[in-house]
């Protein structure tokens, strides 16, 4: 059985590997096996559904004052599959109001916006309603999510407390036919006062190289 | 509260006497008990679930809830055939204009192109994942099916493949595709609200409709294959240059999203099947539309309480649709 190290002596050796550094064959070596190890799963994708909208408004804000529901706050990072941060990467997200229904004739929750240099970005909106006349449709937040050299991502954001997974989204994913794997779903933080009670789900987004 | 009610009451009645008002006749052609257990409603989860007419009027052919794949003879609603596809499920179907083929998408990612009067399969084609769509040619010569990552068009006579066209991205889109009565064309929705009309038998990109804001979710060509018919969840139906890939002229508004298109063979009408409320499930309640194309004004109406229209096709001057609720599967003409 080879080691991976003993792998790259050989292709070294034999000529399928060239090291063109100061460093020495073997501190790469190693900085390759690091390099290699910080692969990162690309976020799988998920439908774009019927309800996308060209051409949505540059804004963070999708919630306005009084608006039923909980209010949300969505953030996160946007990265390569190889973990380096997507400064340039634009994300845009539609979702359905409180009582489950998209705005079809306007742009109320939908919103695109350019992450900062560290590839971050954060969303206020509200809990996005079941469909009303679909309960079996999980609660979701759709993203299409776009870098320079990099495949465009579109998938869906799910949250572990919606009553269809029952505590327990690993199990349970499969109750929506839409959720395809549970690594979409993500836990939900409750903060603030009961009166002033808001929620925030941390979203990271993985995309792959061209 | 009393006139609230009234004006409800009032309200209630204007809306059933809608069909009335609108509709030269609607008649119940036929009517057929399917076996118990069958639905024509998808339960949910119900992915497969399919149901086609073909272009002649002459068959539709179902895909329930019992994993039986059914051929029935239009306008009387006989069944002709039927395939149990337990070991295999069907998980699209897609009748040719003439009726004679009926393409079957498998879950075992194959294609099974099958001749309607003998019954037989005649074609087989492997597919590399799972097919979101398929459709044959109005001249039986070509068979368009698309997977998440891709669309490929075949030559059904040779069984050689002609084209691959790379969607977008992997995004489980829903597609929809539809080729034009002169065989020449292929329009095809991408996930990205934009509709690209393609050479069918070279796959060359002729032009590309950019000017809708959402996805739509029904094709259908004009009779002269010069004007493409489009509509979604924007409720309406818009009418798009296929030379230029422009918006030519767009249809009042609806409230529903319209999930099925039928030009008729005359350039004079399009049949609009329209879901109620504004979703997209398969079987919402339905309202079908027949619009006019000369004066933009909707000629007849078709509206019954809880049946959702399956799909429908124009035959000697009238609309045949199907459709239906629970166990009930109707025929009705439109005229």
């Amino acid at each position: 059985m080879f080691t991976r190290r003993a792998i790259l002596r050989k292709c070294l050796a034999l000529g399928s590997l060239t090291v063109a550094s100061s460093s020495s064959a073997e501190t790469m070596f190693a900085a390759f096996q690091d390099r290699e190890k910080q692969l990162r799963k690309p976020t799988p994708p998920n439908s774009l559904g019927p309800f996308y909208k060209r051409l949505a408004p540059t804004t963070a804000t999708l919630r306005a004052p009084g608006d039923p529901g909980l209010p949300l706050s969505l953030s996160g990072q946007v990265l390569d599959t190889r973990g380096d941060v997507l400064p340039d990467a634009t994300i845009e997200i539609w979702q359905t109001d409180h009582f489950g229904y998209y705005d079809l004739d306007g742009y109320r929750y939908r919103g695109k916006l350019p992450v900062d240099a560290s590839g971050q970005y954060k969303i206020e909106t509200v809990m996005p309603g079941h469909y009303p006349d679909l309960s079996r449709l999980c609660q979701h937040v759709h993203y299409l999510v776009t870098a320079p050299g990099h495949k465009t991502l579109v998938t869906e954001l799910y949250f572990a407390t919606d009553p269809a997974f029952e505590g327990d989204p690993q199990k349970n994913f499969t109750r929506d036919p839409g959720v395809h794997t549970p690594e979409l779903i993500r836990p939900v933080v409750l903060a603030g006062e009961p009166e002033a009670i808001h929620a925030a789900v941390t979203f990271e987004l993985c995309l792959e190289r061209l | 509260m009393i006139c609230r009610g009234s004006a409800a009451v009032v309200a209630i009645l204007l809306f059933v006497s809608l069909p009335a008002l609108f509709a030269l006749t609607v008649r119940q052609e036929g009517r057929v008990t399917l076996p118990a257990g069958v639905s024509v409603s998808p339960p949910p989860g119900r992915a497969n679930f399919s149901a086609v007419v073909s272009r002649n009027a002459g068959f539709l052919a179902t895909n329930f809830n019992d994993n039986v794949v059914r051929v029935w003879a239009l306008p009387s609603g006989k069944l002709v055939h039927t395939l149990d596809t337990t070991a295999d499920p069907a998980t699209k179907l897609h009748l040719s204009d003439d009726g004679r083929l009926l393409a079957i998408a498998y879950k075992s990612w194959t294609i099974k192109v099958w001749d309607v009067a003998s019954w037989k399969v005649q074609q087989e084609f492997a597919t590399s994942s799972g097919v979101r769509v398929l459709a044959i040619s109005p001249d039986n010569h070509l068979l368009v099916f698309a997977t998440d990552h891709d669309k490929q068009i075949w030559e059904l006579p040779t069984q050689t493949r002609l084209v691959v066209l790379h969607t977008p991205f992997d995004c489980y889109c829903l597609m929809y595709l539809a080729f034009s009565p002169d065989d020449t064309m292929l329009a095809s929705t991408d996930g990205d609200t934009a509709i690209r009309i393609y050479d069918a038998h070279t796959g060359t990109l002729r032009s590309t409709a950019s000017d809708l804001l959402l996805e739509s979710l029904a094709l259908d060509f004009s009779s002269d294959s010069k004007s493409l018919f489009v509509g979604g969840p924007d409720q309406s139906i818009s009418v798009i240059d296929v030379l230029t890939g422009k918006l030519r002229d767009t249809m009042p508004k609806q409230s529903g999203t319209v999930r099925g298109l039928v030009a008729s063979g005359d350039g004079k009408q399009i049949a609009g099947i329209y879901n109620l409320p504004k979703r997209f499930d398969d079987a919402s309640i339905s309202v079908v539309l027949l619009w006019d194309l000369g004066t933009r004004s909707v000629r007849a109406r078709f509206e019954q309480p809880g049946i959702a229209v399956l799909g429908g096709a124009f035959a000697g001057g009238r609309f045949l649709l199907v459709g239906g609720s629970g166990d009930k599967l109707s025929i009705w003409s439109l005229q």
